[in-house]
C-alpha cells in the first residue's frame, strides 16, 4: 500500500505493507534516529517522533495510521551543521552520553517547551516519563531544559583546577553533535542492503543434549544461505570474556555446541536474505533433545553428585583458576592478611551474617549488534564493543585465521555497562561472513539481550566480622559463592573483585576471603559496571552496619574509625590479583574523609525525621565506596599524535569510548598539553587497523590507562615540537615554551605550529612530527566516595520512597566534570534499580519470565529520588593524567547499602537480599512484630 | 501478523468491515494492539479517521469520544471544572508517550485488569455508547463483563455523570515503578449525607482477570456510618470473599489483597477528612 506523509516539512510518498510499524518504515527510508530498542513494545521511547504536534512511540504505530499526517523527527530539528537550541543545551548540560536515547529525549523537550515556556520539575518529569535513559540517571536533564529555555550555551556545571585551561572545565562532547542530531553513528546504521540477517534457534531446555538435528527444510527455504549447528560449526573452544591474554576465564564455549546449558542457549544459527526468512527457517529446524537434570543455584551445583554443566577438561584453559574437573567448580581463590583467629580472639563483639544478591541485567538501550563484511579479502567487523583488540583475537581463534585478516571498527556504543566486554555475537556474524563471503548482521532482540547476553553474577556471602567495643575492627572473614551461569566468562575475576573493591576500604589487620564460582544452568553471568564490587560492597558494608548496631556505635562513626586514608598500604591487594598475584599498593590519595563529611552535612546525619502519619517511618543510611583505575601490571594502552600541515593534530588512540566521554577526555589532555583548542585536534579511536593497541574499556581503565597513553604522547609531541623549534630558531630548547594558541615563544621570537609543520613537512624538513606513547604501570589511583540516603517506608505496604540521595565522590581531577557527574547519577540510579526494583525472575525450569522492560522494571525519570545530588570533591593525586582517577563504576557500589541501612534506621529490619521489594519489606515487618529480628 | 489495514471514513464502513472480516480488530491509538508481535493473521480496522474525538458537556454528563487520547483527557479544563479530576489523574499515571496516543476507547476495549482507567470509569457509573448492528448503551461495568466473554462492538463514546456535590471519586494505584502498570488499583465513588454512606461504588483492578466491582462490599457499606468502615473486621471478611487473586511474578495473591485493603482504608480516611 502507499501512504503520503509530511516528513520533516517535506511531503513524501512511501510504499509499505499493512503490518509495518512506522519506526521500521522510517529507518528503511533513511531516518536513522528512531530505534525499536524495546522490540516494538513502547516501553523505551527510543523511537519517539512528533506526530501532528504530539510525541509518540513510532514502534506502536502501523504505517497506515500516519497516512496524510505530519511527522517531525530529530533530523528535521537541526539545519545542516546548525544545532537547535535544545540540542545545544543537551550538549552543554552533559546529558548526551551513549546518545541512544538522545533524539527521543530532545523531541520530548521540544514537545514540552512548545506548549509550556516555564515548566516546573513536575512538568519536566512528566514530559520525559516515556523515555528511558540508562546512562545519565536523568537528573541533568532538568539543567538541560533550563538551558534550552534560557537559550544560553553555558552550562551551570562545576569547574575544577583553576590552574588549567581545558581540564576540569565543561566542553562540548566531541561526538556530541552527531549523536544529538541522530546522524549515522551506531552499528545498525551501517548495514547494507545486500546483508544476510541472522536468527538463532535457542534452547527451550535448561540442560539437554541434542540427540538429532535436521536442518534440511530450513536450508531448502529460498533466501537461506547458511545454517550452522554443532555439526558444521567450528570445533574450537574459547572464552567469551574480553580480557587480556592469557585470560583468567575458562575456555568453555563453542560457536554452537551439542549440549545446551540454559534456556536460550544456541542450538542453530540461520543466515538469510531477510529477518522474516531467517525466522521462518528457524521454525523449520527439527531437534530432538535428550533432556538432562538441570541445576539452578550455586549451592546445589556445589553438592556431590550434582548434574555436571560442563564435562570439559580444564587443562585446555590458559590459566589455572582453581577449576576442578568433573565438578561444577569453575574457579576458586582464597587469601588474606594477618591472623584471622587472633583477630577474632581480640574481638569483643562478633557477628556472622549471610547476604545474597540477585541476577540483574545491564539493559543497554542498544542491544548487542554486529555487522560483518569482507573488504580486500579481510573480515571487517563494525562492532558495538568495549574491547576491539580482544574481539579481534577471539574471532581469529574461532575462525582459525590470523589477526591481520581481521579489522574491527568500534562504532558509537549505545549503552554497555560491561555487557559489551564479552564476545556475545560477533563470532557468529564473523563465521557467517567468512563462510559465505556475504555481509551479515545480527541484532539481539530485547528478550535475547536479557536472557542470552550477560547478567550480573548472583552471589551469596557468609561474613564474619569482629570488633572491639570501641569500634575498632579486628577481623573480617568473607566467604562468597558466585553463580557464573552456564559458561564462565569472568568466573574468577568478578567474584574476586567483590573482595578487592570492598575489603581494602578497611584498616583491619586480619582479613580473609574465600571465593568459589560455580557453573549452573542459568543465563551467563559476566561483567557489569562495578564488576562484583556492588555485591561485595553490599555484603561487607551491611555486615559492618550490623556490627556497629550490635556494638551500639553510630554507623558513620564506626566507618570513620575503620576506613583507610592516604598513605595506607593496602597489603590485601597482593593476594587479590586477576588470575595472577596482585600488587600491594600505597594509597596515593584518598578523599574519603571529605566525602563522608560533606555527605553527612547534606543529609543532616544524626537528625531524626518524624512523620505526621504513624505508619510512615523515615531513616538514614550511608556507605563508603571505592573502585580501581584499571589493572596495574595487566592493562596497557597506546596512543599516537601526528601534526598536520596547518599545525593542527590528529590523535590516534586505542582507548574505547562507550559514550562516557573518553574521546573528549583524550582531546582535552592533548589540548591542555599542546596549548591549543580542542577543535584543533581530530581523533580516531578504537580501530584495530589504524589506531594503536589498547586493552579496551573495562575495569575503570579508560581515564587512567588510555588517558595516560594520550598524556604521554602529548608530552612527547610537546618535546618534539620544542626540539624542532629549537633547530629552526637556532635557540636553546630550554629557552623556549609552548604558548596558547599553538605557538612556540622564546626570547622575542614566536613560531606558530603551522610554521613548524611547514618546515618539517617540506622537502628540506625533518619529516612529519609523529609520536607514539604507551602506558603500563604497577600502580593505579583509587577513587573513593560516600553515599547517603534518606528513605521513608510505608509500614502498611513496605513501599519505600527515597526522599534524598547524595552521592559524594572524588575522582582526583575530574577532567570532564559534567560527564563525570552524569556517570555518577547514572551509576547510582542503576544500582537503586538493582536494590529496589530490578530482578530477573525464572520458573522452575529455568525460563526467564520477565525479559522485557515493563516486567523487569528499569527505573525511569519518575522513579528518581525526590532530592538527588551528585558532587565531586577535588583531590590531588599524582598518578593519573592531571591527577585524574576513574569515576563511573564506583558509583554503583553504594546504593544497596545506603538504602538497606536507611530502611533499618527507619524500621529496625535488616534486608540481606536484593531486591528490597515492598512485599519482602512488608513480610519482614510482620515477622518483626511476631519475633523481634536478630539485631 | 497484520494482513490488511483498513482506514474506514465513517462508522458504517467500519462496522461493515468488521462484519466482513472474521479475524479483524478495531484499532484506536494502537498502544496495546500494536505492542509486540501478534500471533495469527489479522485485519486491522483503524478508527483514526472517524472523528470520534472530543470532550463535551451534555446535560448532567460529560461525553468523551472514544478516540480522545488520554493526554487530551488529562488536559481538559471541563473535566477539572466538573470534579472529574480523578479520571485525569488516572490518565497522568501513564507515561507521556503512551497517553499521547492511547485513547479512552482503546483503554476500555483492552479490558486490562491492571488498567489505570477502567476502575475509575466503573465507579463513576460511566456509560459506554456502542455500535454493532445497532447503537446501544450500557454501563462500563456491564461492558467489561461482556467484553470478557468476547463481546467487541465499536465504542463510540463514554458518558460520565457529573458527580453531585456530596459525591467523591478517589482512586489509588500501587506499582513498583512508574513505567509499570499498576500492581493493583482501587477506585471508589462515595456519596455521603451527614457522615452516612448514601451510596458507594468500589472497583478493584489487578487482583482478578478483569477489573472487579465489589458489589457485596458496596451493599454492606450502604447506609452505614463512614466511621464504621475503619478497622471493620466484617469488611476484611467481605474482601477475602470478593477478591479472587493468584500469585504471579509481580506479587503473591495475599499481598495484592492486602494492598487493596490498605488502599480502601486510606481512601475512607481521606473521605472522612473530606478530600475531593
Amino acid at each position: 500500500m502507499e501512504i503520503t506523509v509530511k516528513l520533516n516539512g517535506v511531503k513524501r510518498t512511501f510504499q509499505t505493507n499493512a503490518g509495518e510499524k512506522v519506526v521500521d518504515l522510517l529507518r528503511r527510508n533513511g531516518i536513522l534516529s528512531v530505534r525499536p530498542d524495546c522490540d516494538h513494545r513502547g516501553t523505551c521511547g527510543a523511537c519517539s517522533i512528533i506526530l501532528d504536534g504530539r510525541k509518540v512511540n513510532s514502534c506502536l504505530l502501523l504505517t497506515g495510521q500516519i497516512d496524510n499526517r505530519e511527522i517531525l523527527t530529530i533530523e528535521g530539528l537541526s539545519s545542516g551543521r546548525n544545532l537547535h537550541p535544545i540540542q545545544k543545551a543537551f550538549l552543554s548540560a552533559g546529558v548526551v552520553q551513549c546518545g541512544q536515547c538522545t533524539p527521543g529525549m530532545i523531541l520530548s523537550v521540544y514537545e514540552l517547551i512548545s506548549k509550556n515556556k516555564n515548566p516546573d520539575r513536575l512538568a519536566i518529569t512528566d514530559a520525559l516519563s516515556g523515555n528511558m535513559c540508562r546512562c545519565t540517571g536523568y537528573e541533568q536533564f532538568f539543567d538541560a531544559i533550563k538551558l534550552s529555555l534560557e537559550q544560553k550555551p553555558e552550562s551551570h556545571q562545576p569547574t575544577f583546577r583553576k590552574d588549567l585551561r581545558v581540564i576540569g572545565k565543561p566542553l562540548q562532547k566531541v561526538d556530541g553533535p552527531r549523536l544529538a542530531c541522530g546522524k549515522v553513528s551506531y552499528v545498525e546504521d551501517f548495514v547494507t542492503p545486500d546483508t544476510l540477517f541472522v536468527k538463532i534457534l535457542r534452547s527451550p531446555h535448561a540442560h539437554a543434549k541434542i540427540k538429532s538435528i535436521n536442518t534440511e527444510k530450513a536450508e531448502a527455504l529460498p533466501g537461506v544461505h547458511l545454517v550452522v549447528t554443532h555439526k558444521n560449526g567450528p570445533e574450537v573452544f574459547f572464552n567469551t570474556a574480553g580480557q587480556g591474554y592469557p585470560e583468567p576465564s575458562p575456555y568453555d564455549a563453542r560457536l554452537v555446541d551439542q549440549k545446551v546449558r540454559f534456556v536460550g542457549d544456541r542450538v542453530a544459527i540461520v543466515a538469510a536474505e531477510s529477518e522474516t526468512i531467517a525466522e521462518e527457517a528457524v521454525k523449520l529446524i527439527q531437534v530432538e533433545y535428550d533432556i538432562l537434570t538441570p541445576v539452578f543455584n550455586a549451592e546445589d551445583a556445589a553438592r556431590n553428585g550434582a548434574p555436571l554443566v560442563h564435562e570439559r577438561d580444564p587443562e585446555m584453559d590458559p590459566l589455572h583458576i582453581g577449576q576442578v574437573k568433573n565438578t561444577n567448580l569453575a574457579a576458586q581463590n582464597e587469601g588474606g592478611i594477618g591472623d584471622l583467629d587472633k583477630g577474632f580472639k581480640e574481638a569483643e563483639v562478633i557477628i556472622e551474617r549471610e547476604y545474597r544478591t540477585s541476577r540483574v541485567q545491564h539493559t543497554p538501550l542498544e542491544s548487542h549488534r554486529c555487522f560483518a563484511y569482507i573488504e580486500n579479502d579481510r573480515l571487517v567487523l563494525r562492532a558495538s564493543t568495549q574491547v576491539p583488540w580482544h574481539l579481534r583475537r577471539i574471532v581469529a581463534k574461532v575462525l582459525g585465521i590470523k589477526e591481520n585478516k581481521i579489522h574491527v571498527i568500534k562504532e558509537r556504543v549505545g549503552g554497555s555497562y560491561g555487557s559489551k566486554q564479552d564476545i556475545v555475537l560477533e563470532e557468529i556474524v564473523s563465521w557467517i561472513t567468512w563462510q559465505t563471503g556475504k555481509p551479515s548482521y545480527y541484532r539481539m532482540t530485547r528478550e535475547e539481550e536479557f536472557v542470552s547476553s550477560r547478567t550480573r553474577h548472583p552471589m551469596s556471602f557468609k561474613i564474619k566480622a569482629g570488633a572491639k567495643k570501641d569500634g575498632k575492627l579486628t577481623a573480617v572473614d568473607m566467604k562468597l559463592m558466585a553463580d557464573t551461569g552456564s559458561y564462565g566468562p569472568h568466573a574468577l575475576t568478578v567474584p574476586m573483585n567483590a573482595c578487592s573493591k570492598s575489603l581494602p576500604l578497611l584498616k583491619c589487620d586480619n582479613m580473609h576471603y574465600e571465593v568459589k564460582s560455580y557453573y549452573t544452568n542459568n543465563p551467563i553471568s559476566g561483567a557489569y559496571q562495578g564488576y562484583g564490587a556492588p555485591q561485595g560492597s553490599f555484603a561487607i558494608q551491611m555486615a559492618l552496619a550490623e556490627l556497629a548496631a550490635e556494638i551500639g556505635i553510630d554507623h558513620k562513626e564506626f566507618l570513620e574509625k575503620n576506613m583507610v586514608h592516604k598513605g595506607f598500604r593496602l597489603e590485601i591487594l597482593k593476594c587479590l590479583g586477576e588470575g595472577q598475584e596482585g600488587i600491594a599498593q600505597v594509597i596515593s590519595s584518598c578523599g574519603l574523609d571529605e566525602c563522608v563529611k560533606r555527605g553527612a552535612e547534606l543529609i543532616s546525619w544524626g537528625k531524626r525525621v518524624t512523620n505526621p502519619e504513624p505508619y510512615l517511618k523515615t531513616g538514614k543510611g550511608m556507605a563508603i565506596i571505592m573502585q580501581g583505575s584499571g589493572l596495574p601490571g595487566i592493562d596497557s594502552a597506546n596512543a599516537s599524535i601526528r601534526m598536520m600541515a596547518d599545525g593542527t593534530f590528529m590523535l590516534l588512540m586505542g582507548g574505547t569510548d562507550l559514550g562516557t566521554g573518553l574521546d573528549t577526555l583524550a582531546t582535552k589532555i592533548v589540548a591542555e598539553n599542546l596549548c591549543i583548542d580542542a577543535d584543533d585536534i581530530s581523533l580516531l579511536a578504537a580501530d584495530t587497523d589504524t589506531t594503536p593497541f589498547d586493552v579496551g574499556a573495562y575495569a575503570s581503565s579508560g581515564t587512567y590507562f588510555s588517558g595516560m597513553a594520550v598524556y604521554k604522547a602529548s608530552i612527547a609531541m610537546k618535546e618534539k615540537i620544542l626540539t624542532t623549534a629549537s633547530d629552526i630558531l637556532k635557540l636553546d630548547k630550554s629557552k623556549l615554551k609552548l604558548d596558547y594558541h599553538g605557538k612556540i615563544t622564546g626570547a622575542d621570537r614566536e613560531l606558530s605550529f603551522k610554521e613548524i609543520a611547514h618546515c618539517t613537512q617540506g622537502g628540506s624538513g625533518s619529516g612529519e612530527l609523529l609520536v607514539t606513547a604507551s602506558f603500563t604501570t604497577d600502580e593505579a589511583p583509587i577513587p573513593y566516595g560516600a553515599h547517603f540516603a534518606q528513605v521513608t517506608v510505608d509500614t502498611r505496604t513496605g513501599r519505600t520512597v527515597i526522599d534524598k540521595y547524595f552521592a559524594i565522590q572524588e575522582s582526583g581531577t575530574p577532567i570532564n566534570p559534567e560527564l563525570a557527574l552524569g556517570q555518577i547519577y547514572g551509576g547510582v540510579l542503576k544500582s537503586i534499580g538493582h536494590s529496589i526494583y530490578e530482578e530477573m525472575i525464572f520458573d522452575n525450569k529455568g525460563k526467564c519470565l520477565n525479559p522485557n522492560f515493563l516486567d523487569y522494571k528499569v527505573p525511569m525519570i519518575r522513579d528518581l529520588p525526590l532530592e538527588f545530588k551528585a558532587e565531586l570533591i577535588e583531590v590531588d593525586d599524582t598518578l593519573g593524567p592531571f591527577g585524574a582517577k576513574s569515576v563511573s563504576e564506583i558509583s554503583c557500589n553504594g546504593a544497596s547499602v545506603v538504602i538497606a541501612s536507611a530502611i533499618h534506621d527507619a524500621t529496625g529490619i535488616w534486608l540481606r537480599e536484593w531486591p528490597f521489594k515492598p512485599e519482602k519489606i512488608y513480610n519482614l515487618l510482620k515477622l518483626k512484630e511476631q519475633v523481634p529480628q536478630r539485631r | 501478523m497484520v494482513k490488511i489495514f483498513f482506514a474506514p471514513k465513517d462508522i458504517d464502513e467500519a462496522l461493515q468491515l468488521k462484519n466482513n472480516n472474521s479475524h479483524s480488530l478495531y484499532l484506536a491509538g494502537g498502544t496495546l494492539v500494536n505492542s509486540g508481535g501478534k500471533s495469527g493473521e489479522i485485519s486491522i480496522i483503524s478508527l483514526h479517521l472517524l472523528e470520534l474525538e472530543g470532550i463535551k458537556k451534555e446535560g448532567s454528563h460529560i461525553t468523551i469520544g472514544s478516540m480522545t487520547t488520554l493526554q487530551e483527557i488529562s488536559e481538559s479544563e471541563l473535566l477539572k471544572e466538573e470534579d472529574l479530576g480523578e479520571i485525569q489523574d488516572s490518565c497522568r499515571a501513564i507515561s507521556r508517550n503512551i497517553r499521547n496516543a492511547s485513547t479512552i476507547g482503546g483503554a476500555l476495549g483492552s479490558n486490562y485488569s491492571r488498567s489505570d482507567i477502567i476502575p475509575v470509569l466503573m465507579v463513576s457509573d460511566a456509560i459506554v455508547t456502542l455500535k454493532a448492528d445497532q447503537k446501544s448503551e450500557m454501563t462500563v461495568c456491564d461492558y467489561i463483563s461482556k467484553r470478557s466473554q468476547g463481546y467487541s462492538p465499536l465504542i463510540l463514546s463514554v458518558k460520565i455523570p457529573i458527580p453531585a456535590k456530596n459525591e467523591l471519586i478517589i482512586s489509588k494505584r500501587f506499582s513498583r515503578t512508574s513505567l509499570d502498570l499498576p500492581l493493583v488499583k482501587l477506585a471508589i465513588k462515595i456519596k455521603l449525607q451527614n457522615g452516612k454512606i448514601e451510596s458507594v461504588r468500589i472497583a478493584a483492578g489487578g487482583v482478578s482477570d478483569s477489573v472487579t466491582e465489589l458489589k457485596d462490599l458496596e451493599k454492606y457499606l450502604e447506609n452505614t456510618d463512614i466511621k464504621a468502615a475503619k478497622g471493620n473486621k466484617e469488611i476484611d471478611r467481605i474482601f477475602e470473599q470478593s477478591l479472587t487473586s493468584k500469585d504471579d511474578i509481580r506479587a503473591t495473591a495475599d499481598y495484592k489483597k492486602h494492598l487493596i485493603k490498605v488502599m480502601f482504608e486510606e481512601i475512607f480516611t481521606e473521605c472522612m477528612k473530606g478530600k475531593n
